[in-house]
């Protein structure tokens, strides 16, 4: 019987009822979605680095011989080595208008392990004796539309080579590609090549050699020795550096991403599983409220307090249920729209999109678990009524003036009317609190969500409008001088050219030491303009080095310490250098030095890495391509305006991300205010049938409705504009790395769209109220008493 | 002088649907309303007289018949015009007082003034009904008494014509009912205005001008009392 009136409650609280369960349903949907994106993208990123076998250590050194490899198996705890040889060099495509960066990288040769194995997505691998074949990155081929059997033309040492494609491949090391640390935004401008040994020693003449060691270690091998013996055994050949896995670039922008994944699948269910409670509060307060005389009733009918008990508990699992089933499938669904776009973002290979029944079982009892505690409470009082008093009318509520009328003095002059929203907060002040909560909180999320873009628009504002000066790079190939920058600098197409040298250090304070790029500036240049973190312009200049701001917190540097600069090959000397400020890089992380200076430091003969370079009027970048196309020491020439839009297009992860919460956060304020109005309009019934009886017309109520439901609004946008300030600084810190330094930046526009976005999502949820009000039959309502 | 007729009901009748069936709230009725009169009417529950109450106070729209208030057919007009009559014209005083609870004696009565859109001094009115010392105070604060006299002063701060009271001494205690039932009649004989009172209570009915008899949704009959008594005389 009780289940039967359970049942018809639920069928005259349905608003109510739904908006729990949407609001449990997006909660868990929340959790379920990203919490199985997660789980899948962890799960084909490891199917994808085991299988392929990515290497747990990298070791770069200048150049050895092959055998080295045998050495290094020999190693304690070394399961797996393959010795290769990997160098950058320009890559010719017919038909495109500019020579490309490209990486060359030499495939296993006789006796190497199979490390960082490829993953063929068309063609075919290359036979052991094919010495004109090359695999391609698939991404880079699809991009330029190259397809096996195309010609390419590489240019390395000053010679051009043509080469045909055998295969388009993936690379566990390049599943987000990038030459370095501070150019992982080179998006479809870098390609991966790879070729038999010999066809590499070929191109760059470097018959027999390796100048890097993969190595997969066994289990139970101790890291730390591991790595020292890998360091002493490439010490006699030049060593550079040892990367660890956790360090390679493909796997830190893996690892960054599903770091975000895990802080936002539990931040986000915690809002909208709390916006829940707080409406299941209010709502199961006010349906016990109404039942009292019910409740009476069936104590004194005999039921026990533990019946009356599971009567309301099973009210709360029931749209827990129904929340979190739904909840359940809604996230499943987005779960492999979320992983297919990760999976296409990063070009995994080995995609892995489970179900993953722990998962969505820990959903449903998060859900349901979080429904009946905040039920609970709203229970316990009910089954404690006594009977008498459950039946005995309860007492007339207290009448309060609102405690900012002593503050505003003009609210006595005020009709009743317009005081009359203003003094309803006092009659349930914490409903009003959780009304303004809500809001506040689906504010935060919209505003921090429009502020990714925000951020993000900051940081190409800041870096291609206020650092980048130039409108084209001209990398150079080989070992290239000052020769070469004079030479740019004549062409009749460019009107002012600036050279840049860039390297890779070990910056040492004490015990802590990064390995980073260091790049020379002229000291009078202007195309690549530095800001201390004030805002203010500054050059490089001599006896100091300038530090980038996430540099200086990672080997904890002040102004005016020293620093000592280590040159990645092994014997040169290092140098001790002042530092002469912080400044702001956006992306990435390092140092800058005059230009000779950092020659000096680089090692000798250092060559000149590029120029920057802004075009001739009249002229353009495409001229600037034509002119540079056959200089054998230009590798390739890169355009700001290209390289702006190519970032822009790549947005779309986050475009579909602030969709999903601009939905997300508008349907969170909508049915917080949808359930707390039409409660309050539910409990007001009587009220309101009165003012309508006295002459209020249909509009005059409805706008009593409105504005007592647009109210907590005031508060709630301060709120939000606040815990989005908050959240987006908490992003801001939390995701910046060495790979990027993010800045907590709002614009205004987005505070207002976010505000417009919950302001309509409000006034529409008001609506169900304001109708129902106005269509209250008078003469039926008068005769029921509140 | 001939009385003043301020509504005539001519052969009004309403039905309401209860599901599937259809239930007879008043049968065709007859009845005239004269300005100033006390009007009583008396019945068991079920008899039809809230029916006819609301009708009279436009909460209601009859399913058949004419409703005449001032020469102007009620039975005909939209809801807009409904509302209008009944801002301007009735004030309604109910059992349960139905007072804002969050609003002052002052803000209450204030209330029903403003929707009707009069503004004035409301200090004579809340004098009058006893209830100087106490604007300030909540309903909550107030006994049942209070509370209706400041249902009642809502009601009269409209300024209507006409005032409907709906068992306005349910709620009461005998001599509580019995202030609040000469503060009706003051309002009749003092200031002109229409009183129509619905009750259980049979001795009510000796206050007024006229009692009518309900049963069975139709008029049983109509009793004129030739000397009716001051509410002070009546006890029940």
């Amino acid at each position: 019987m009780l289940r039967r009136k359970l049942l018809r409650d639920i069928r005259s609280f349905k608003g109510q009822f739904l908006a729990i369960a949407l609001l449990v349903a997006l909660g868990v949907s929340m959790f379920s979605s990203m919490y199985l994106a997660l789980v899948n993208l962890r799960d084909s990123a490891g199917n994808s680095f085991d299988r392929l076998r990515l290497a747990d250590y990298t070791v770069h050194f200048a150049a050895a011989p092959a055998g080295l490899s045998e050495a290094a198996r020999a190693i304690e705890g070394v399961r797996m080595v393959s010795g290769r040889y990997v160098d950058d060099v320009s890559l010719d495509i017919p038909g495109t208008p500019d020579k490309m960066h490209a990486r060359i990288i030499s495939r296993p040769g006789p006796g190497d392990d199979p490390v960082n194995d490829l993953h063929l997505v068309r063609g075919r691998f290359l036979d052991a004796e094919d010495r004109r074949g090359v695999l391609i990155t698939s991404d880079f081929a699809t991009h330029h539309g190259l397809e096996p059997g195309d010609p390419v033309h590489v240019i390395a040492e000053g010679l051009r080579r043509e080469l045909v494609i055998r295969g388009l491949v993936l690379s566990p090391e390049y599943l987000f590609a990038a030459p370095s640390l501070d150019q992982f935004f080179s998006g479809h401008s870098f390609a991966v090549m790879f070729a038999t040994r010999d066809t590499v020693a070929e191109i760059l003449g470097r018959g027999g050699q390796i100048n890097e060691l993969a190595v997969i270690t066994g289990p139970g091998a101790d890291p730390a020795a591991v790595e020292q013996a890998l360091r002493e055994l490439a010490s006699g050949y030049g060593y550079r550096t040892l990367v660890a896995r956790e360090d390679q670039f493909s796997y830190r922008m893996l690892e960054s991403e599903m770091e975000q994944l895990s802080a936002w699948s539990v931040m986000l269910p915690v809002i909208f599983l709390g916006a829940a409670v707080m409406v299941i509060l209010v709502l199961l307060a006010r349906i016990v409220r109404q039942q009292r005389s019910h409740i009476g009733l069936l104590r004194a009918l005999g039921y026990s307090r533990t019946h009356i008990m599971s009567y309301y508990l099973g009210f709360a699992l029931a749209v827990g249920g129904t929340g979190s089933v739904a909840g359940t499938l809604l996230g499943y669904w987005l779960s492999v729209s979320m992983t297919n776009m990760y999976a296409d973002y990063f070009n995994i290979p080995y995609l892995i999109s489970g179900f993953h029944w722990d998962v969505q079982l820990f959903a449903v009892a998060l859900g349901v678990g979080t429904c009946l505690a905040a039920s609970f409470f709203s229970a316990r009082a009910a089954a404690s009524i006594h009977p008498v008093e459950a039946m005995r009318a309860p007492a007339p509520p207290l009448g309060r003036r609102f405690w900012g009328e002593r503050w505003f003095g003009f609210m006595d002059q005020l009709p009743v009317l317009w005081k009359l929203p203003v003094r309803n907060i006092t009659r349930n002040p914490w409903r009003f609190n959780f009304s303004a909560a809500g809001v506040g909180v689906a504010l935060g999320l919209l505003v921090l969500s429009g502020s990714f873009y925000d951020l993000f628009d900051d940081m190409m504002n800041r870096y291609f409008g206020d650092m980048v000066g130039y409108e084209a790079r001209v990398n150079f190939t080989g070992p290239t001088g000052w020769d070469a920058v004079n030479e740019v600098a004549l062409w009749p197409e460019v009107r002012e050219a600036q050279a840049l040298v860039e390297g890779a250090v070990r910056y040492r304070n004490g015990h802590r030491q990064y390995e980073g790029p260091l790049t020379g500036l002229p000291e009078d240049g202007r195309l690549l303009e530095l800001r201390h973190e004030q805002g203010n312009p500054v050059s490089p200049s001599r006896g100091g080095i300038l530090l980038s701001s996430n540099l200086m917190r990672e080997l904890d540097l002040r102004e005016g310490d020293t620093v000592i600069l280590e040159p990645m090959v092994a014997g040169l000397p290092s140098h001790d250098v002042t530092v002469a400020g912080a400044v702001e890089t956006m992306f990435g992380i390092g140092g800058f030095l005059p230009i000779e200076e950092a020659r000096s430091v680089l090692g000798p003969g250092t060559p000149i890495s590029a120029v920057l370079v802004i075009t001739a009027p009249g002229s353009s970048v495409e001229a600037l391509r034509e002119r540079a196309r056959d200089r054998p020491f230009v590798g390739g020439v890169q355009s700001v305006a290209e390289a702006r839009a190519e970032i822009l297009g790549q947005l779309d992860l986050m475009y579909a991300f602030m969709g999903v919460a601009l939905l997300f956060s508008m349907l969170l304020a909508g049915a917080i205010v949808y359930s707390m109005s039409s409660i309050t309009a539910l409990e007001r019934t009587r009220e309101l049938v009165s003012f309508r009886m006295q002459g209020m017309s249909r509009k005059g109520t409805g706008l009593l409705v409105a504005a007592e439901g647009l109210l907590p609004a005031v508060p709630g946008l301060c709120l939000g504009v606040a815990v989005g300030y908050a959240w987006a600084a908490w992003f801001a810190a939390a995701f910046s790395s060495d790979l990027m330094t993010i800045r907590p930046v709002i614009y205004p526009a987005t505070v207002l769209f976010s505000m417009t976005g919950i302001i309509i999502a409000v006034a529409v949820a008001q609506w169900p109220s304001i109708r129902n009000v106005n269509r209250l039959n008078l003469a039926e309502a008068s005769k029921h008493r509140e | 002088m001939a009385p003043e007729v301020l509504m005539e009901l001519a052969g009004v009748w309403k039905t309401y649907r209860m599901g599937e069936v259809e239930v007879p709230a008043l049968k065709p009725t007859d009845l005239t309303v004269y300005r100033g009169e006390i009007l009583v009417i008396l019945g068991p529950s079920g008899s039809g007289k809230s029916t006819l109450l609301n009708l009279m106070g436009g909460i209601d729209q009859p399913s058949g018949g004419r409703l005449l208030y001032e020469g102007q057919d009620l039975s005909v007009v939209g809801d807009n015009r409904l509302t209008a009559y009944r801002r301007h014209h009735v004030g309604f005083i109910f059992q349960f007082f139905d007072l804002i609870s969050n609003l002052t004696v002052t803000e209450n009565v204030a209330l029903g003034a403003e929707i009707a859109g009069r503004r004035g001094n409301l200090a004579p009115v809340l004098e009058s009904l006893g209830l100087a010392g106490k604007e300030g105070n909540f309903p909550s604060q107030l006994s049942g008494g209070e509370q209706q006299r400041v249902a009642i002063a809502r009601a009269l701060a409209k300024e209507p014509d006409l005032m409907l009271c709906d068992e306005p001494t349910g709620s009461l205690d005998f001599r509580t009912g019995l202030l609040v039932l000469q503060l009706l009649h003051r309002a009749s004989r003092e200031i002109g205005k229409t009183v129509v009172i619905i009750t259980h209570n049979t001795p009510i009915g000796k206050m007024g001008d006229r009692v009518l008899y309900m049963r069975d949704g139709v008029i049983d009959r109509i009793e004129t009392n030739e000397s009716p008594l001051d509410p002070v005389l009546i006890s029940w």
